[in-house]
């Protein structure tokens, strides 16, 4: 390992470290005060503002690539140290699943920030070796143009069929079925899941017609066959970096309709406790 | 539209001080006297090279004139007093002076938050420029003690008529010696620009500075060489009278490599090929060679050589040991275009083998017994001639969640626009991706008509001088990894910027420069979240040990 390979596993390990003595002293902090009878709630609470407080902080740290405040990958993994102990904490804190009135709905928000960010980390881990599996890189920006280029060259190519050999195989299969499949990402889901509902649909479509094809069409329909590839891949890279978009458009704005919630809270149990 | 005159070569003279009766001087310098002026075509006159492609630079005795291992893109001529040359093992760092590039400090970085406009990107303001700033390459004053260091290095003294530099200045390699003024010298600094046409259209300036640059390279090349460094002087004079110069495959590689569409052609005929006799050291000087062995009906590549490597010891130590029947047990072929010097064996029979403790080694032979799938990241960064970047961008698809904040950070620090594309060719699950590579031969410098493009001193990172940059795309067009992009530019309301002649938009070249003034080092690697993204160098990342 690298100098600077084995001081990040170090900082790793602190990382670790701190996560559990930072339960530790919480834990400690609510047991002492509840048997004094005093409010634990009010350390636990600022300890969990803090900390929520630092995890919003990574949104900031993403707009300060140019200053030197430490790597990004270390400030994730801080996030999701921190993530995970701020569970614990909200549990000291709360005490309750379901609390009513407005209290439901700040732990709703909660809920959410801590299950997309759950669910999100475990997806960064996995679906990355799936987009890289496909074996060419799509551009999510690039798709539609990419789309309409395929689709360029496949009509293209089926006029060409329809002139050479007169026949109408192909491009009826292409208006009455084809162009809806290549018009943009189909079999979303299906996709995601990996059940290969893209590919059977459109090679069974080009199977079905294959009896009726000929000479020449039978290479216009190959070049079908190789643009259908082409879009499989596109449909699942699309589904997979979706999810990876998706996750955070309700980890952030839930962590600022909470933030904001908190404040409210804040604000109430200061005039409950006045 | 806003416009502005398009910037011309030699819109920004090497020396704005330069007067038409200094270059009546120089002129009459013997130097220059001898040039036939009418060889050169109207376009680029001898007379405007000296004007323009060269500057006057007066020295006191002591000062440094160049320090061994800064990049350099200029030669020097002596015109009055003399200079030393330090041969190796040179001097300390620290007695250099090295400066450092001018890195921003974290307020000025921090500011590129609200200077950088993401609406408008490539904002260019051209009221504010100074025309004092042309030159990137002004050297910080160092002086040293100049009987000292005569004491305690060998040193080759230049007077008057002799030139200097020009090993770096052709090879677009570091400096290989410090240069230390003796007397209060006037020296002419030739940009390279200036130095590849007096070359170009005159003979006796190509034979001069071929026979120097030949003559020097070797004595500075041989002597580095752990093999060689011990020798005595008259020992290491008949080995470099002995050494043979060879070049193989053309220096403009990169256009053959460009033309067929980015991959190296293995059709290459081989300098030795496996099984010759062995009959001579080969040391690469520049540029780059592929080493394989027939493997069924094809060549496995079991390593590349690049400067400073060299092939064959092994062998020839074991010939000179009396064991029978050897052979080379590799071919070498060119990766484009390879400077080999070539030690014949009766040379290291007499000067090398007998001073030697312990025979050579080299990891050919683990190399060959390597699992045939290990070396495909090798063979592949071969083919499409990766092995040439020091600074390679490589993002691992396995964690990249395809989150572009290494672009976005790439963009803010850059004036709202990234300098690198997040894409490219793809070998498992590695990409390279369309950002500079920074390359050990950096073929975009050749031919830029004003020196933008250029070495930083103290990083050695090829970064572009936005000021005296013409748009040319000749960079662009010569880098054969398609990694630098002509940009419009734009004044502060969002205007492009255009030519007042023309009409036509003004263009800049514009690419990855590794942040090399921003505090913290590349904005693309501190900004991955998942540590996808690293800046390699071939070299470092396939751990090739050395063939001996
Ligand atoms: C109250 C708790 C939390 C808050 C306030 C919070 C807030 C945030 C914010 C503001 C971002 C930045 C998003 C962006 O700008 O792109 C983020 C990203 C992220 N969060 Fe959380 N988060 C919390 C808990 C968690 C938890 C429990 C996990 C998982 C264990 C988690 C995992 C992540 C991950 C993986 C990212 C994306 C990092 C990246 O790829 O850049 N978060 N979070």
């Amino acid at each position: 390992m690298t100098f600077q390979g084995s001081l990040r596993f170090a900082l790793r390990m602190a990382l670790g470290a701190g996560a559990v003595v930072l339960v530790a002293v919480v834990a400690l902090i609510d047991r002492s005060q509840r048997l004094d009878l005093l409010h634990p709630e009010l350390v636990t609470g600022w300890v969990l503002l803090a900390a929520v407080v630092f995890l919003a902080l990574l949104n900031v740290r993403k707009k300060l690539s140019m200053v030197p405040v430490g790597r990004a990958s270390d400030w994730v993994a801080a996030h999701v140290v921190l993530g995970v102990v701020v569970i614990v904490i909200y549990a000291f804190h709360a005490r309750a699943i379901w609390p009513s009135g407005y209290e439901l709905a700040l732990a709703l928000l909660f809920y959410a920030v801590i299950l997309s960010g759950l669910i999100g980390y475990l997806l960064q881990r996995m679906a990355p070796a799936s987009l890289a599996n496909l074996g060419y890189e799509v551009i999510w920006e690039r798709i539609p143009a990419e789309l309409a280029d395929m689709r360029e060259r496949i009509e293209a190519s089926i006029l060409e069929c329809a002139r050479e050999t007169g026949s109408e195989v192909l491009p009826r299969l292409y208006r009455e079925e084809l162009a809806w499949y290549f018009r943009r990402p189909r079999f979303v889901l299906a996709s995601l899941v990996g059940t290969g509902a893209s590919s059977s649909w459109v090679h069974h479509r080009l199977d079905s017609v294959s009896i009726y094809l000929r000479g020449k069409e039978i290479e216009h329909a190959t070049f079908l066959r190789e643009c259908a590839r082409r879009k499989v891949h596109i449909d699942r890279a699309y589904a997979i970096q979706g999810l990876l978009k998706c996750w955070l458009l309700v980890h952030v704005p839930a962590t600022y309709g909470f933030l904001v919630l908190v404040l409210w809270h804040l604000i109430l149990v200061h005039v409950y406790l006045v | 539209m806003s416009s502005i005159p398009r910037p011309q070569r030699w819109d920004r003279p090497f020396d704005e001080n330069m007067s038409d009766d200094d270059v009546a001087r120089l002129l009459a310098f013997p130097a220059f006297a001898d040039i036939d002026a009418a060889r050169f075509p109207d376009q680029i006159p001898l007379e405007g090279i000296v004007h323009n492609d060269s500057r006057l630079l007066h020295f006191a005795p002591g000062e440094v004139v160049v320090r061994e291992g800064d990049y350099g893109n200029s030669a020097f001529l002596v015109l009055e007093g003399t200079v030393s040359v330090v041969l190796a093992p040179g001097l300390p760092a620290s007695m250099l002076g090295r400066s450092s590039s001018r890195k921003r400090g974290f307020a000025s970085a921090f500011s590129q938050l609200w200077r950088n406009r993401n609406d408008v990107p490539e904002v260019r303001v051209y009221e504010r420029r100074s025309q004092a700033a042309a030159s990137s390459q002004a050297a910080g004053v160092t002086m040293v003690d100049i009987a000292a260091v005569k004491q305690g290095n060998s040193t080759v003294q230049l007077g008057s008529g002799r030139i200097f530099g020009e090993i770096a200045a052709l090879a677009r390699g570091p400096r290989t010696a410090t240069v230390i003024a003796d007397s209060n010298s006037v020296l002419l600094e030739i940009r390279w620009q200036g130095l590849r046409e007096l070359r170009r259209f005159d003979a006796g300036w190509r034979e001069r500075i071929d026979r120097t640059y030949r003559a020097n390279a070797l004595k500075v090349h041989l002597g580095e060489d752990p093999l060689f460094a011990g020798l005595p002087p008259e020992a290491l004079e008949k080995v470099a009278a002995a050494t043979l110069f060879e070049t193989y495959g053309s220096l403009d590689w990169n256009v053959q490599f460009k033309r067929k569409s980015g991959s190296e052609s293995r059709d290459v005929p081989p300098i030795v090929a496996e099984g010759d006799y062995p009959d001579g050291l080969l040391m690469i000087r520049g540029g780059f060679a592929r080493v394989t062995r027939h493997i069924g009906n094809g060549e496995r590549s079991l390593t590349y050589l690049s400067a400073g490597s060299s092939f064959g010891l092994d062998e020839l130590y074991r010939m000179w040991r009396g064991e029978p029947g050897i052979s080379l047990r590799a071919s070498i072929a060119p990766l484009g275009y390879v400077d080999v010097l070539r030690v014949p064996y009766f040379i290291l029979v007499e000067h090398v083998f007998p001073n030697l403790t312990q025979p050579p080694q080299d990891n050919l032979h683990e190399a060959y017994e390597r699992p045939l799938t290990d070396d495909s990241l090798m063979e592949w960064a071969i083919d499409e001639r990766f092995i040439n970047g020091t600074r390679t961008m490589m993002i691992d698809l396995d964690r990249c969640v395809r989150c572009d904040d290494c672009v976005r950070a790439c963009a803010s620090t850059h004036g709202g626009n990234p300098r690198f594309v997040r894409h490219g060719k793809q070998h498992d699950h590695w990409m390279v991706t369309n950002a500079c590579m920074h390359c050990i031969d950096p073929v975009c410098m050749i031919g830029c008509p004003t020196g933008a493009i250029h070495r930083d001193q103290a990083t050695g990172m090829v970064v572009i001088n936005d000021e005296s940059c013409i748009g040319c795309q000749t960079c662009a067009n010569s880098c054969p990894y398609d990694n630098i992009r002509m940009v419009e530019i734009r004044n502060p309301l969002g205007d492009i910027i255009a030519d007042s002649a023309t009409g036509r938009p003004i263009l800049k070249a514009s690419k990855c420069d590794f942040c090399y003034e921003q505090p913290g080092g590349p904005a693309c690697v501190r900004a991955c979240p998942h540590d996808a993204l690293s800046r390699n160098s071939f070299a470092e990342l396939a751990k090739l040990a050395e063939l001996r």
